[in-house]
């Protein structure tokens, strides 16, 4: 038997040329509620719009995405106007999306807003309901999925951080049904057994149906009661569940959480070097500082020359005697000069000098000056007397 | 009951504080920096004391929980 069978690219094409000739498949309206958006970087969109039962996967090429009225969400009721068609690479059929309206919220979404306005009311949200997390814990519990990358991420991260790190996993469904209810029975249970010192509640990236049971109100609750302090890391940095508003600290991603419960201890150990250096130097200048003191004290005068103030004292004596002496000697000066030029007057005036200059006095025996020729008779005997000396001579 | 570990650091941070201030006295000063190394021994004990462990809790169908090495 001959067999001639078809390539795959061949049945695709095939396909694809059966829906291309279905008229109806050509323009057709759709509504339902959009997920795993994606703005791709080259300003595809791509999507898929599903119902409680079916999903289709969607496109919306650049062209068309310009006309967009709204930022397409995940979890967004829209309706969609485009044309069916067969994506030959995959085999898959989608729908190539020419223009999206809003359809009201999302279902999901207006019910996530409701409990999260009831609770938050209730004040399960209050910044001060919420626990510190403890900055070096013996033991870390992490709620999340025993398979995935979740639990590799937070082991890889947090024996980075502490290589001796002790990490309880309560294995947990983290999406569809059920979930919620045993996310919330993994945290009792954690603080029923309570053997770790902080929780990890974990989820990577997903639609807004997948994250759903982390906004469950029976895990918001679990969190509330919880006495171990909680963080929640769900989905992607900018996924935000209502665990994350209850939790005692939300992780944008479960690596982030793990960086959040462990601590590094490398970090922890230089950190603490650092403090006993502080240490030993504040002692150090305290103690620098006392004997500074200390040895100001010691090089005080009083110590150094404790015989400064009698030596000052006799120093004052000498100064004291020394004036007195300059005074004397002033005064004796001033007068002996005084004495001096009296002398002199007395001496120019004295009638020594005037024999000197050749005169004499003429005295009788008696010694008186005889001052006219009337006071001697002939035969008086009388003295003259010169400069050098006297003579003797008789009146004739 | 031994102290915690952030009990302790926080109790290091504020023994520096107070040594930075200069204003205790010599022995004063001599007591806190005995308390601070102490205490950051402690930390340093603290962090070095924990013994890696990775594992799973698995509750029995009695509700008690068996706790297994846990391998990716």
């Amino acid at each position: 038997m001959q067999i001639n069978p078809m390539s795959v690219t061949e049945l695709n094409k095939y396909i694809k040329n059966k829906f291309a000739g279905d008229e109806f498949l050509q323009n057709v309206l759709i509504k339902g509620e959009l997920s795993n958006f994606k703005n791709h970087y080259t300003g595809h969109m791509y999507f898929t719009l599903k119902d409680e039962t079916s999903l289709i996967k969607g496109i919306m090429f650049k062209t068309y995405t310009s006309n967009l009225k709204f930022v397409p969400k995940d979890g967004m009721s829209v309706v969609i106007f485009g044309t069916v068609s067969v994506f030959e690479r995959d085999g898959q059929y989608q729908i190539y999306c020419k223009d999206m309206m809003l359809d009201g919220m999302g279902a999901l979404y207006a019910s996530y807003e409701e409990l999260k306005n009831k609770l938050e009311k209730e004040g399960l949200f209050d910044v001060s309901h919420k626990k510190k997390i403890p900055m070096f814990s013996d033991s870390i519990g992490v709620i999340t999925s025993q398979t995935g990358a979740v639990i590799r991420d937070i082991i890889n991260v947090s024996t980075r951080r502490n290589p001796n790190v002790n990490i309880k996993l309560i294995p947990s469904a983290v999406q569809g049904e059920g979930a919620g209810e045993k996310i919330a029975k993994a945290i009792r249970k954690f603080n029923e057994l309570n053997n770790v010192d902080v929780i990890i509640i974990a989820r990577g990236g997903g639609s807004l149906e997948d994250l759903w049971p982390f906004n469950e109100e029976v895990v918001a609750r679990a969190i509330y009661e919880s006495n171990l302090p909680v963080i929640s890391a769900v989905g992607h940095e900018t996924d935000f569940s209502i665990s994350d508003f209850v939790a005692d600290l939300r992780a944008p991603t479960p690596s982030a959480a793990a960086e959040l419960a462990v601590i590094d201890v490398n970090e922890a150990k230089w950190k603490l070097q650092n403090y006993k250096n502080s240490l030993r130097v504040l002692l150090n200048r305290k103690l620098e500082n006392m004997k500074n003191r200390y040895e100001r004290c010691k090089n005080s005068v009083i110590f150094t020359n404790p015989y400064l103030g009698i030596q000052n004292r006799y120093q004052l004596i000498d100064r004291y005697i020394k004036k007195l002496t300059y005074v004397t000697s002033q005064k004796y000066n001033m007068e002996k000069n005084k004495y001096t030029k009296l002398v002199s007057i007395l001496d120019s005036i004295s009638p020594l000098k005037t024999l000197e200059r050749g005169y004499s006095i003429v005295q009788n025996e008696q010694s008186k000056v005889i001052k006219s020729i009337s006071d001697v008779n002939k035969g008086d005997k009388i003295k003259v007397v010169l400069k050098d000396g006297n003579i003797d001579a008789e009146i004739i | 009951m031994e102290k915690k570990f952030e009990e302790a650091i926080i109790e290091l941070e504020g023994i520096i504080k107070e040594l930075e201030s200069g204003e205790l006295s010599l022995d004063v000063s001599m007591e806190k920096f005995k308390q601070g190394v102490e205490l950051s021994n402690i930390c340093n004990k603290k962090l070095e004391q924990a013994e890696k462990s990775i594992t799973q809790l698995i509750e029995n169908t009695d509700g008690t929980v068996t706790e297994e090495k846990f391998e990716i």
